[in-house]
């Protein structure tokens, strides 16, 4: 049999009756017309009581015009959630460029310099600041790099070295003297050196001298020193003017005297070729002849003041000036040939005939960004540091020329592309040997806690920019569509949880019913907040991603709730088995789960329907809660407690209240109008409660 | 009677060992706990010769942490039992010690404004059932609603914004002033506490007070529907008298059921509030403990919160039972 509509029905029954009546056409009706009673159906009773409820229209008008706002917002609004903004603004007392004397040597790599051993290379700074004299002009050093290779550092130029490498030729060895034995007066025992065999009569005497505080003491004829070898031990020599023992072809006397003479400098020059002095054993020393290979290396401090300012000095360019400056002062770089010569101490460098720079150690260096400084800022600059340093003081202003900057922080140009120069007073401090110049500069920034509407930038943001230099209200709508987002999913975890756990304790009742129960009172008991607190510290623990870490906040929230859900299906579904209609299902013989889900559910569907409601401001709440805390949503996402959280501070909250009102207000309003909805809907699914 | 409420109560210590057990299972799978943290600490002190693995070690033996969580907790549950709930890993002084110097900050806090809210709430609850659907019902219904639906923090921080920050009343945070901390004592010390606890107990307030407000509405409203009430006024009596003498007495007996529900809440603490607050109560404790990982602390302060929430149930239940006679036990 078909199912009837009763509105269906009567309406048929009307229009019949209608036909059979005699008169009254005009179309009014009579006190016992059918059609004088509309009969709604039960759903469009309940839309009709809702929409009868002021409060109930205001929250759902709030709820769409909330869901418009978060969900299509984004499409037309122009900015993303995580796009940073930048804005130039005056940075006071900016720092601008920092200056100091030069004294580190910095290596400039030549060709083949590659298979110098990294270890030689940086050992060279500090031997020349060390252990050589400067602007000697012999000087040389070998270095050895554990292995085979050895390198030879030379003295080129004023502040120039050059490292080589070498190859050394032993030419032979000499002594200057036998180590015949040491003597520990701790122990009080002399230990003749191997191969020494004097009697027991020498050790008597040599301890006796010792004893007695002598420095040279004679046996059998020979004179012997003794020299205080520290540790409380005594060194017993044999000084005798041993000959220089060649391992090639000897050379002659001339050469033993220059040998024997240079164990000082530990170098000398004979005959055009250099050689060196080194120790080999204790009073020993070897003689090698340096063969100079190609150079490696090239150490020096100077820097290039280049005249031309919109130039900028390259490492490879200074490389091929330097090795000019020690060999013939000229070079070719790209095309142009420059060349060097000295005046009035300075040591210029020309190009064709036109100066082109100067040779300094005083470097001076943009602290921001590349490109090169002015000449007569570093020239003023200079006099004044030089002058600093005279009268001893750490700081002192200076007027000096820098570039006109653009409104946008860019530097300005005349027609002909010059860079323009205006007066500036610049203050410099000093800090042990660094000089620091600052100023007030247009900077390009990131465009940090932009004020609402502020015409500093380009970009207009309606509600400011925050911390990061996002716009506030992009993020407002990507934190509500999380914020939502979260409320609906674990309400639906929660109800999908509560009906079935709910569902099947209320249907089956006895021992299941019981165990159910006593789980839902355990979930009831738990501390919801605590719990999730922990949880949050546990996420921050394992440094979850951030949309990772939201998915699990949802499946927690969802869990910690499902308990009151399934209390209140339970309760309806025990009372509903008891009715007349579920006796029918079961006469019918349908299957169980179709009577639980098609038949007692659905009954159960307004509660459900209000419950969720509520719940999900709830559930916007505790998130709002836990992600102010930090332990909910994490940067880059945002949601709506997270944004609060971030200018949660003191200093923050009371300047930066354009990003936290209106955040807390679209919280409290779209809480406000899910409870409205809910008590709405409750009303007219219940309108028990209307007097 | 008598034995409804053993039988609860039974059932009460049974919720609750599974309770503590699933928290303490919880606690213990942090996976940077105190002692890790502790370790790293110490093996980056000057003078130390051991490396954070062997301090771990050291440390969870030295702490019990070696064992299993099954062994762990019940070694717990055998000391919780005899009242022995170990020392505080965060405060470094005895869980119990720790607790009695928080919780009476905690209870008053709670307790001033469970009295405001009790005050505010239950009146204006009735004059909005009395008046329903005027612009009145309109205006508290909304009120109620709000304060229900404003975050803690949102409620905290305007209020800070206003009396602290805009007109410089309070203290924006802190339980005493700075300045003046260990020289008050005695009642003006207690006076200079009670300053500060204004903003708190003022958000607490705000926040409590839609419920409550709601629940007395509803309730009023049902009992203007009986009909002992038409028959009050069919025999003359002045509204008055109605709302004020037959609708009111009867309106208490659920409110009164839930608010002797909520008295172990008074001791619970307000977690959010309190650290806003930087008020030095148990929630604020609590939350140093649980972000700290602090084991026995927060175990503690969990097991008491679910004993008051047990506690809680249970009064209103037995309350619903002896205010009102027609409800029978079982």
């Amino acid at each position: 049999m078909e199912p009837k509509n009763f509105n269906e029905e009567l309406k048929k029954a009307e229009s019949e009756a209608k036909l059979g009546r005699v008169g009254n056409e005009d179309g009014t009706m009579k006190l016992d017309d059918t059609q004088r009673v509309k009969v709604l159906s039960p759903g469009r009773l309940v839309i009709k009581r809702f929409v009868r409820n002021k409060l109930a229209i205001v929250g759902a008008s709030i709820l769409a015009f909330m869901f418009i706002f978060c969900f299509l917002g984004p499409l037309f609004y122009p900015y993303h959630q995580t796009q940073k903004f930048y804005k130039t603004d005056i940075l006071q007392n900016a720092s601008y460029a920092s200056a100091r004397e030069r004294t580190t040597y910095s290596a400039h790599k030549l060709a083949g310099g590659d298979d110098v051993h990294r270890s030689v290379v940086n050992m060279v700074n500090s031997h020349i600041t060390n252990n050589m004299e400067p602007n000697q002009l012999t000087q040389l050093f070998v270095f050895d790099d554990g292995g085979a290779n050895r390198y030879l550092l030379q003295y080129e130029a004023d502040s120039v070295y050059s490292l080589y490498d070498t190859d050394l030729l032993r030419v032979g060895q000499f002594s200057l003297y036998l180590l015949i034995g040491e003597y520990d007066s701790f122990l009080r025992q002399l230990v003749l050196a191997d191969g020494v065999t004097l009697g027991e009569a020498f050790t008597a005497a040599a301890e006796a001298a010792i004893q007695d505080k002598l420095t040279e003491f004679e046996y059998d004829g020979v004179s012997y020193t003794v020299e205080n070898a520290g540790a409380k031990k005594y060194h017993i020599k044999q000084y005798a003017d041993h000959p220089l023992l060649y391992d090639i072809e000897p050379i002659g006397a001339a050469f033993e005297a220059a040998a024997k003479g240079a164990i000082e400098s530990k170098t000398f020059r004979y005959e055009g070729d250099t050689y060196t002095v080194s120790d080999a054993t204790p009073g020993t020393y070897r003689i090698d002849r340096v063969t100079i290979g190609n150079r490696r290396y090239i150490y020096s401090p100077y820097t290039i003041n280049l005249l031309d300012d919109t130039k900028t000095l390259s490492t490879a360019f200074l490389r091929e000036a330097l090795v000019a400056l020690v060999g013939d002062e000229t070079f070719e770089f790209e095309g142009e040939t420059y060349t060097i010569g000295e005046e009035d101490g300075e040591i210029n460098l020309y190009r064709g005939e036109a100066p082109y720079g100067i040779f300094t150690t005083f470097s001076v260096s943009r602290s921001n960004g590349s490109g090169a400084l002015p000449i007569a800022f570093k020239n003023d600059l200079k006099a004044k540091v030089n002058e600093m340093i005279d009268r001893n003081v750490t700081s002192d202003t200076l007027l000096t020329q820098l570039e006109l900057q653009n409104s946008d922080g860019s530097i300005a140009r005349d027609e002909d592309g010059k860079i323009i120069y205006v007066d500036t007073e610049v203050s410099i401090t000093r800090k042990g040997n660094e000089f620091e110049v600052r100023c007030d500069r247009l900077e390009y920034l990131i465009d940090i806690y932009g004020r609402p509407m502020s015409t500093l930038t380009s970009d207009t943001h309606l509600i400011g920019t925050d911390g990061d230099g996002y716009d506030v209200l992009s993020r407002i709508m990507y934190g509500g569509r999380v914020s939502l987002m979260v409320g609906f999913i674990v309400v639906i975890i929660e109800i999908i949880l509560g009906v079935i756990m709910g569902g099947i304790s209320g249907y089956f009742g006895g021992w299941v019913d019981t165990l159910i129960m006593r789980l839902v009172d355990i979930f009831y008991c738990i501390p919801t907040m605590p719990v999730l607190i922990i949880i949050g510290a546990l996420f921050d623990a394992v440094q979850m991603e951030s949309m990772t870490r939201l998915m699990w906040m949802m499946v927690v929230l969802g869990f910690l709730g499902w308990a009151g859900v399934a209390r209140m299906v339970r309760g309806q579904i025990l009372s509903l088995r008891e009715q007349e209609f579920m006796v029918a299902t079961e006469v019918g013989g349908l299957r169980v789960s179709r009577r639980i889900f098609r038949h007692l559910i659905p009954n159960v569907m307004p509660q459900l329907i209000v419950n969720a409601t509520a719940g999900l401001g709830s559930v916007i709440l505790t998130e709002s809660v836990l992600s102010f805390l930090g332990l909910g949503v994490k940067h880059p996402l945002a949601s709506w407690g997270s944004m609060i959280n971030s200018v949660s501070d003191y200093s923050s909250m009371i300047n930066y209240t354009y990003i936290w009102v209106p955040v807390g207000l679209l919280i409290c309003l779209t809480v406000i109008a899910f409870n409205f909805v809910g008590d709405g809907l409750r009303d007219a699914f219940d309108p028990k409660m209307k007097r | 009677m008598l034995k409804f409420i053993v039988k609860r109560l039974l059932l009460c210590v049974i919720i609750l060992f599974f309770v503590m057990f699933a928290i303490y299972l919880l606690m213990r799978n942090l996976p940077s706990s105190y002692v890790e943290t502790t370790a790293r600490e110490l093996a980056v002190r000057p003078g130390n010769t051991k490396s954070a693995q062997q301090w771990i070690a050291e440390l969870n033996a030295q702490y019990g942490l070696d064992r299993s969580p099954i062994e762990g907790f019940v070694t717990w549950l055998s000391s919780a039992v005899k009242g022995e709930f170990g020392d505080s890993w965060y405060w470094t002084v005895k869980v119990t010690d720790k607790f009695n110097e928080v919780i009476w900050y905690s209870f008053f806090l709670g307790l001033i404004a469970f009295i405001l809210e009790i005050m505010i709430a239950i009146p204006l609850g009735v004059i909005a059932a009395k008046k329903q659907y005027s612009i009145t019902d309109y205006t508290v219904t909304v009120i109620g609603l709000v304060g229900i639906s404003m975050p803690s923090f949102f409620v905290a921080t305007v209020l800070k914004m206003v009396f602290a920050v805009k007109l410089g009343w309070f203290d924006p945070i802190g339980m005493e002033t700075a300045r003046l901390a260990g020289t008050l004592s005695g009642f003006r010390w207690l006076l200079d506490v009670a300053w500060h606890f204004v903003l708190p107990a003022m958000t607490l307030t705000i926040l409590g007070i839609g419920s409550l407000m709601r629940y007395t509405r509803t309730n009023t409203l049902e009992v203007l529907n009986a009909d002992y009430i038409r028959t009050a006024r069919a025999k003359g009596l002045s509204e008055r008298r109605v709302i004020g003498y037959h609708a009111f007495r009867n309106t208490l007996i659920p409110i009164v059921t839930i608010l002797g529900g909520s008295l172990p809440g008074l001791f619970s603490g307000a977690l959010i509030t309190e650290t806003l607050f930087s008020i030095r109560g148990i929630g604020y404790a609590s939350y140093y403990s649980m972000i700290g990982g602090d084991i026995p602390f927060t175990m503690f302060y969990l097991s008491f919160i679910s004993i008051l929430t047990l506690l809680g149930t249970l009064i209103s239940d037995i309350l619903y039972a002896v205010v009102d006679p027609r409800v029978r036990v079982n």
